[in-house]
């Protein structure tokens, strides 16, 4: 197990710190955020995966997460000319701690995952402004921007940038990250380089390639790149050849004619016979965008997922990884409620799954509200995919915040509880409202608060009108202040404490 | 207009500027084929540029073209007509290949595979009939350098599309709409405009994409229903399925239909339309990063040509800035840029995939898969990545390792069974096409420049004469005398010429 020392050593590892940003004391106080603080209970940082799950084309989350005692649904789905388009109560897969929701039923492995407390389900996942373009909205989910901002890297790609920030030059042993397809996607673009490795089937270890010329134009340049990705195919794929050729068996049967089952049954391998690579990607065949004979190809494309997910947590579990694997489940956009013809059209909000040992499972968000739609007919989102992002990031690869910076750190604040992380420290403050519009209160447990700064997270430091309140702690006036996210450092007797809130126009 | 590039003293179209240009234009240039390009002039070689070639259907012609039934009903027939299916796609697969490496000097299979990238359309989604695929090839064929409005318009008619992005499926029945958008959104997104224009203004709202599709509506094939009229090469509109109320599309309002809408996107969002299709053309001919002041050079050209296409390639091809040294050797080989690279300008014999009597699978078409670019098989509906992508890490190590093998006469197939000998390369055949037989020195530059983009530096001219003298001199060479094992050195200096990173570069 890892000491508190260690952990604060990776913290400030990670993350190269960016112009113009007063790092000292927010690196302090991301530091000493509790978030990060250690558990007993969870693995080593450096050991914990994430393997990302993509279901490509759109996934249906009404006919996913069925909303059974819903009059609506059934309404509008089932009274449909081109046939229904609803999944009957009687084919719905109860689960436990809600009679109001259930899997489809082509999912009883993942209804299992459920009710044994390993999974937790985020209701209404979207963004502002969704996109109902395939291509454009995945660019979002993977790079994690806003609707209406252009980012070439990749969320992961940015994390691992921050971890491996001299990889052109000398690459690590393991690949930082794996895709199973054949090109590496956006999600693993860092800002000058791809940290991903595209990795399917059995492929020649190239020569050790020359070096390069360092040439910033014309064909020399691009003879540079290919020698780069030579030199990266080399290092990777003499340590990948080496695992493979020694590596652990699968514990159990993965379904067959899958090829989700068999690239999680490789994940699963990989992990078990020590690659340290710490991020998996996988994306389905275009099997989710179901215009048309939603019930008949939805029906099988879930059964897909849901076998190939059932046994790879059956087989984890097996082999004595689980608890250092964190699978997420996702789609860049959930469908319309009414169906045209015997499909249904893009549309905007979903549910996204998050599977694992160390997961706290449960339902988070309310069910989706089918009376509030927007103005094209789509489900209204409350859950931004951000806080999720947040979350896995900080609590699960105890990411510091500059590695989310800038643009998840107002999601941070956001973040969702999720993962099994310890209870906050006794010094977290407690921030209301939050967000917040002219004025908040911090306050930590009765006790005095001695002094109080503020950070933008831009990092300047604010100095609104504080009014030191001893019993209720401190009241802030932050009508000056700009939306976004802050950051607060105090002072408690001799104690530091930090925390966040968002301030919002009114 | 752009500055075209005049041969001069100081810059002659020569051979390295002949190569050039066929190695943009069409794909893969023979020696021979420069040679008489240089030997031709500029001008010259660009009219032949613009020749169509119909090379005949003779391996294709007991299906192709022909009334092609519905699946049967019965299962023993279903089975029957699956493998003939199957087989018959695999033919039309190596056809296509064959006309790449038999058409002559041509743009036209470089922009019909330019098209294909762009009209994605997937063999796995509802067109898995060979029929259909043979009728999209020959439209690209027959428009790729023509009117792009005409284009747009066919490909609106095209079964294959139509199927492909659920555009029967878009109808009005007994008075009630079942709107499908998937086509009228890929249309503007994919096809025509994007969803961005320079500035990161839409192009279009949702409203828009919906009124398209209601536009849109009314065309229909279904085989059973139309008996023997049907051939798969149009569908037919049939008024009662089309949604006749008005529509306000991209602000102009009236009852419009197919050629309407077609009409309104190019009259409002012409600007848009030009600028997106030129920078698409920049990409595919000159560079991955578009010089903003040509593509819109390029795009008021095609504008002011009513949308014909070839007045912009012309320009384009015959530019200053296509023929400046920076924009030489900086593209990335596709992976059929590649192997049928190979196969052309080696004269490689015994290609399994161009023996039609044999049963098995061919090589290339085998190998395209694995390597993710067998045609009809894009990896989603927006096409192939390709720039920097096309050598992604996985796929890079398998192109250098199969032309080392290439070059030594010892492929690996993947194919089964295994021949006794694919990709037959005759090295000293292959030697005598070239002037300097006679001088290993002048010999092993002749090779470099016929296989590399760039110009030569000192230090890879003396590498690739080194592995050619093999410690030789340059006087005892004597293509007669087998004690100077002239074929192995020479396969060494290819050796060497192949695995520079400027190889798969063009």
């Amino acid at each position: 197990m890892m000491t508190r020392r260690q952990i604060l050593r990776t913290i400030l590892q990670t993350g190269a710190a960016l112009p113009f940003v007063n790092y000292t004391s927010l690196n302090h106080a991301l530091a000493r955020d509790p978030i990060l603080a250690l558990s007993d209970n969870l693995p080593p940082i450096e050991d914990r995966v994430i393997v990302l799950l993509r279901m490509f084309g759109g996934n249906d989350g009404l006919n996913t997460l069925v909303p059974f005692t819903n009059d609506i649904y059934y309404k509008i789905r089932g009274d449909n000319p081109g046939g229904s388009c609803a999944i009957a109560p009687k084919d719905v897969l109860r689960i436990s701690g809600t009679d109001s929701v259930g899997f489809h039923h082509a999912m009883p492995e993942l209804r299992n995952c459920f009710d044994d407390g390993k999974m937790a389900i985020l209701q209404n996942v979207g963004y502002p402004n969704q996109d109902l373009s395939h291509f454009r909205s995945t660019d979002i989910w993977l790079s994690g921007s806003d609707a209406d901002k252009f980012e070439e890297s990749g969320w992961m790609g940015r994390y691992l940038e921050s971890k491996y920030p001299h990889i052109s030059e000398s690459p690590p042993l393991h690949p930082p990250a794996i895709e199973f397809t054949r090109s590496v996607s956006r999600l693993l673009q860092g800002s000058q380089n791809q940290y991903g490795f595209a990795y399917r089937g059995t492929v020649p270890v190239p020569e050790k390639p020359g070096n390069s010329t360092k040439a910033t134009f014309g064909s020399k340049r691009e003879q540079d790149y290919v020698l780069t990705m030579q030199n990266q195919s080399h290092v990777y794929l003499k340590t990948l050849t080496a695992i493979e050729e020694n590596s652990v068996k699968n514990t159990l049967q993965y379904p067959k004619n899958n090829t989700v089952g068999e690239d999680l049954a490789h994940v699963a391998r990989l992990v078990a016979s020590g690659l340290e690579s710490s991020v998996f990607s996988l994306v389905t065949d275009n099997m989710f965008d179901n215009h048309e004979g939603l019930i008949l190809y939805h029906d099988q494309a879930l059964k897909i997922i849901d076998s190939a997910v059932g046994a790879f947590q059956q087989d984890i579990e097996n082999l004595g990884i689980a608890d250092r694997i964190v699978l997420v489940l996702y789609s860049e956009f959930g469908r319309r409620l009414a169906p045209t013809g015997s499909g249904t059209d893009h549309g905007a909000a979903g549910p996204v799954f998050v599977i694992g040992s160390n997961i706290k499972g449960g339902l988070y968000g309310k069910n989706p509200d089918l009376n509030n739609l927007d103005a094209d007919g789509n489900l209204r989102f409350d859950t931004d995919f951000r806080q999720i992002y947040a979350t896995l990031l900080s609590s699960w690869f105890g990411v510091s915040a500059e590695a989310m910076f800038p643009m998840f750190l107002p999601h941070l604040v956001n973040k969702i509880s999720f993962i099994n992380s310890p209870s906050l420290s006794e010094t977290a403050p407690l921030i209301s409202p939050n967000p917040c519009t002219t004025k908040c209160t911090v306050s930590i447990h009765s006790k005095e608060i001695n002094s109080l700064k503020i950070f933008s997270i831009e990092g300047r430091q604010y100095e609104p009108s504080l009014r030191f309140n001893q019993s209720y702690g401190v009241d802030i006036d932050v009508s000056v202040l700009a939306s976004g996210a802050y950051y607060i450092e105090g002072m408690s007797g001799n104690q530091k404490f930090h925390g966040s809130f968002v301030k919002m126009t009114q | 207009m752009l500055k075209a590039f005049v041969p001069s003293i100081d810059h002659p179209y020569d051979y390295a500027s002949a190569s050039h240009l066929l190695r943009r234009a069409t794909i893969a240039p023979t020696h021979e084929e420069i040679l008489q390009s240089v030997e031709e002039g500029l001008s010259k070689t660009l009219d032949n540029l613009f020749v169509s070639f119909d090379l005949g259907d003779e391996y294709i012609d007991e299906w192709s073209g022909k009334y092609s039934p519905t699946y049967p009903q019965n299962e023993v027939d279903y089975v029957n007509w699956f493998w003939t299916n199957k087989r018959h796609v695999e033919m039309f697969y190596q056809w296509w290949l064959m006309n790449i490496r038999d058409t002559p000097v041509s743009l036209q299979e470089r922009l019909v595979l330019f098209w294909h990238g762009h009209f994605a359309t997937d063999v796995k989604m509802n067109i898995e009939v060979a029929q259909h695929l043979y009728v999209q090839y020959r439209l690209l064929q027959k428009m790729c350098m023509g009117n792009f409005k005409a284009f747009i318009k066919e490909i609106t008619q095209n079964m294959a599309m139509e199927l492909f992005l659920s555009l029967h499926y878009s109808y009005v029945h007994e008075g009630k709409k079942y709107i499908n958008e998937n086509y009228a959104r890929e249309m503007m997104e994919l096809h025509t405009v994007g969803i961005f224009d320079e500035n990161n203004n839409r192009n279009y709202t949702q409203k828009d994409v919906y009124e398209a599709a209601r536009g849109l509506t009314g065309w229909f094939s279904k085989p059973s229903e139309l008996g023997e009229e049907y051939l798969p090469k149009f569908s037919r509109f049939i008024p009662e399925r089309w949604d006749d109320s008005e529509k306000t599309y991209l602000g102009q309002t009236g009852k419009w239909n197919t050629d309407d809408i077609i009409r309104i996107l190019f009259e409002e969002r012409a600007e848009q339309i030009a600028v997106y299709i030129c920078k698409k053309l920049y990409s595919e001919f000159i560079g991955d990063e578009p010089d903003k002041n040509i593509v819109h050079e390029l795009a008021s050209t095609f504008k002011s040509n009513n949308w014909e296409l070839k007045p912009v390639l012309r320009e384009l091809l015959g530019s200053e800035a296509f023929f400046h040294e920076d924009s030489r050797g900086v593209l990335k080989k596709s992976r059929i840029d590649y192997i049928i690279g190979m196969v052309r300008q080696c004269d490689l014999q015994d290609v399994p995939d161009f023996h039609k009597e044999q049963v098995r699978p061919g090589d290339i078409t085998m190998r395209l898969e694995f390597w993710g670019q067998l045609m009809y098989n894009p990896p989603n509906v927006s096409g192939w990545k390709g720039k920097r992508d096309w050598v992604n890490p996985s796929v890079l190590s398998r192109r250098l390792q199969f032309a080392r093998e290439v070059v030594q006469n010892k492929v690996f197939t993947i194919s089964y069974p295994t021949p006794p000998s694919i990709y037959r390369f005759d090295v000293l055949k292959f030697a005598n096409r070239f002037e300097n037989i006679n001088n290993p020195a002048l010999l092993a530059i002749e090779f470099a420049n016929y296989l590399l983009p760039h110009t030569l530096t000192t230090d890879e001219v003396l590498q690739f004469q080194e592995a050619i003298l093999d410690g030789g001199k340059v006087y005892e060479w004597d293509i007669n005398d087998p004690k100077q094992r002239v074929e192995e050195r020479i396969v060494k200096c290819l050796l060497s010429i192949v695995s520079h990173p400027a190889f798969q570069l063009y």
